[in-house]
């Protein structure tokens, strides 16, 4: 199974780009009819990632970034590179996609994936917005057909 | 004679709360080891109320959910029914059901998973190293290597695959809507969800968190028959519910975290044959877990309704007029917000009941109302915690997270019983005409009272307010200076080591505070960190 998940926060402009990724991506796998490729929007929730992710032999994430680098710019990361372990606080609520990826290798050791990829799209603006900027608009395209690409070399290219 | 001095207070700042990135950060003055002032700082505003202005009324449907990555189904299902309130919709009966059940398996997701964890992580803090309890907590709750903590996160992901056969997803999906619910599961999907909750209830309720059938804990009434039944058998007693009311006497949460003793629940779960004609004023008679507000000292209950809300924004960063009910609210934020404990603090607002002031929200309060004589004759009425309340003398950080994990039991039973009661050759939906006026959402999320408040005008939103059970609990003080629920539950704390107040912590976890979804852009490497990774 190849798990794709967008995060973020579609009420807060750019943060959006994930939930809209996962969007987009969903209608493209259910019109091509594939059952070994699962979507999820996982807003920001970031347990969910990790249940999901359980199970997959491969998983791709999704995010907006606010890394101090010129709005649009596309990395695609692996998750090795970005995991990190939760540090317990008040809530869950701050358990996000790179905690749940460590989490997620610790609990559930084999039956989590090993190959994690992360595209974050930088963004422009996390203000209160229902849409995306143009430069992160142009990104989210570009992410779609990079992540099309790779669930068509699934399962028999490699995914990263 | 000899004059005591003035014992020497010292003030602390915490965000036990908000390591991360300071969400919700507590004041604290301590004297003699125990701390005699609080004030809790809600520091993110989350402005849904001004995203929302001017959108076509359907948008909170798909808005309000994205408030919280963990309670989106709560405020997916507030969403729907002020908008069912204010277009006068019909909702099916299996549309009731299926909206009660997606928030029920939401609630509970999150008792196993606030219990292993958050809660009990803290009883494996070194503070706690001379408890005779220290050493089974640590083999049992330490994160990642306790033997219960890796069952007790796993199993929390289990009942919202239920929430997925409805809604096509977990989390935010948005199949409520007004005049019903999209989605029509099928029989095999029913299956499915039958043999998840079993599962649920034989390899975690049942097993590891009772340590005896449900039907036995379910005669357990009164402390009394708490007690006996923790000694009834080592089951019992070495369950983690025996575990957790041992060890926490003997840590003594029993002794503080009582808070103002006032307490406020929407209610929450319409009766799929009471409500399919929704309206404001019909809610309370309609609901399977009854509404109310309880007064501790007063000892007397009543129904809890809307039209008594009030947000006092004095010590709040808003412009606007101190007191108002939420339908009058403007959501004028104030651009300085400087931290000013004499004048304004905090983004959340101070939450009143206009006869009954500041009140708490949360699991506490729903269980204690579900022992008072008030409501219908056949809602759901449990005395066991209100009991434990009176023989205790009153509320703790023990009890309020009991009750918390009390609910586990009924919110099965009802989860169980939608479904089975679907009938689902039946309509799911029955299309509603739009129009203009206003309408009310509530329900209980898991942590407390949720309330959306809808206005349309011209085909729009005029104004959309969400008061939180968080709000209710972590606002600031109000016009009178009185101190908030959590502020106050902070009063007489012991502090053992001021460098690690985890005694804090307790007291801000057994009200389980939500104030952190918003936005969760990634922002822990820098662009130059990730430089070899850029592909456009």
């Amino acid at each position: 199974m190849l798990t794709i998940i967008g995060c973020g926060n579609l009420a807060r402009a750019d943060d959006g780009l994930g939930p809209r990724v996962a969007q987009r991506l969903h209608a493209h796998v259910v019109a091509l009819g594939r059952t070994d490729v699962r979507v999820l929007d996982a807003g920001t929730d970031g347990m969910a990632v990790m249940f999901a992710a359980r199970g997959s032999d491969a998983l791709v994430i999704v995010d907006a970034a606010t890394t101090g680098s010129p709005p649009g710019a596309v990395y695609e990361v692996p998750g090795e590179a970005l995991a990190r372990d939760y540090e317990i606080n008040l809530n869950f609520h701050d358990f996000r996609w790179d905690h749940a990826i460590a989490a997620g290798q610790r609990l559930f050791a084999d039956a989590f994936p090993r190959a994690v990829t992360v595209l974050l799209v930088e963004a422009e603006s996390t203000g209160f917005s229902l849409e995306l900027s143009a430069r992160v608009s142009a990104a989210a395209d570009h992410v779609v057909a990079r992540i099309e690409r790779m669930i068509a070399a699934y399962p028999a290219g490699a995914v990263a | 004679m000899a004059i005591a001095p003035a014992p020497p207070t010292q003030t602390i700042d915490i965000s036990p709360v908000g390591r991360v990135e300071g969400d919700l950060d507590v004041r604290v003055d301590i004297a003699n080891g125990v701390v005699v002032d609080a004030w809790t700082q809600a520091e993110l505003f989350r402005g849904f109320e001004v995203i929302l202005r001017g959108k076509d009324p359907q948008a909170g449907l798909v808005v309000t959910p994205r408030a919280c990555g963990i309670c989106g189904a709560s405020h997916l299902t507030c969403a729907a029914w002020a908008l069912d309130t204010a277009w006068g919709t019909t909702v099916p009966r299996n549309a009731i059901m299926a909206r009660n059940l997606g928030q029920i398996v939401e609630s509970l997701q999150s008792i196993p998973r606030h219990h292993y964890g958050l809660f009990m992580i803290d009883a494996t803090n070194k503070n706690y190293a001379k408890s005779p309890f220290y050493a089974e907590a640590v083999r049992r709750y330490a994160p990642f290597t306790g033997a219960h903590y890796e069952v007790g996160i796993s199993m929390s992901g289990r009942p919202v695959e239920i929430y997925a056969l409805l809604g096509g997803q977990w989390p935010h999906s948005s199949f409520m809507v007004p005049g019903g619910v999209m989605c029509a599961p099928t029989l095999s999907d029913m299956t499915r969800a039958t043999a998840i909750l079993e599962y649920f209830r034989k390899n975690w309720i049942e097993s590891m968190w009772l340590g005896c059938t449900l039907e036995r804990f379910e005669q357990v009434k009164t402390y009394d028959d708490f007690m006996a039944w923790l000694d009834e058998k080592p089951e019992h007693r070495d369950s983690d519910l025996g575990f957790y009311w041992r060890m926490g006497l003997d840590i003594k949460l029993d002794t503080y975290g009582k808070g103002i003793g006032k307490y406020i629940t929407w209610g929450y779960l319409p009766h799929e044959d009471k409500y399919q004609h929704p309206t404001i004023d019909g809610r309370n008679a309609a609901l399977i877990m009854k509404s109310g507000v309880f007064d501790g000292a007063a000892n007397s209950f009543k129904l809890m309704e809307q039209g008594f809300t009030r947000e006092d924004m004095k010590h709040a960063w808003y412009d606007e007029e101190a007191i108002v009910h939420p339908y009058d609210r403007t959501t004028a934020p104030r651009q300085k917000n400087d931290i000013d404990f004499e004048k304004k603090y905090s983004w959340s607002t101070a939450v009143l009941h206009e006869q009954n002031g500041r009140l708490e929200a949360g699991p506490l309060a729903r269980q204690l109302v579900a022992g008072g004589p008030h409501g219908e004759s056949w809602q759901w009425k449990d005395p066991l915690v209100l009991d434990m309340y009176r023989s205790m003398g009153g509320a703790s950080v023990l009890l309020r997270h009991f009750a918390r994990m009390h609910e586990v039991i009924k919110l099965y039973r009802e989860a169980e019983r939608n479904v089975r009661e679907f009938k689902l050759n039946d309509p799911w939906y029955v299309k509603p005409v739009e129009k203009d006026g206003r309408g009310w959402g509530a329900t209980e999320a898991i942590r407390g009272a949720l309330a959306h408040w809808i206005e349309i005008k011209d085909g729009k939103i005029k104004n959309y307010q969400i008061v939180a059970p968080t709000t209710w609990n972590v606002g600031p003080r109000s016009s009178i200076e009185d101190r908030g629920p959590m502020e106050e539950a902070l009063i007489g704390t012991p502090i053992a080591n001021l460098h690690d107040p985890v005694e804090v912590g307790h007291v801000a976890r057994s009200y389980d505070s939500c104030l952190v979804c918003t936005v969760h852009a990634h922002d822990a490497k820098t662009g130059a960190e990730l430089a070899r990774f850029r592909t456009a």
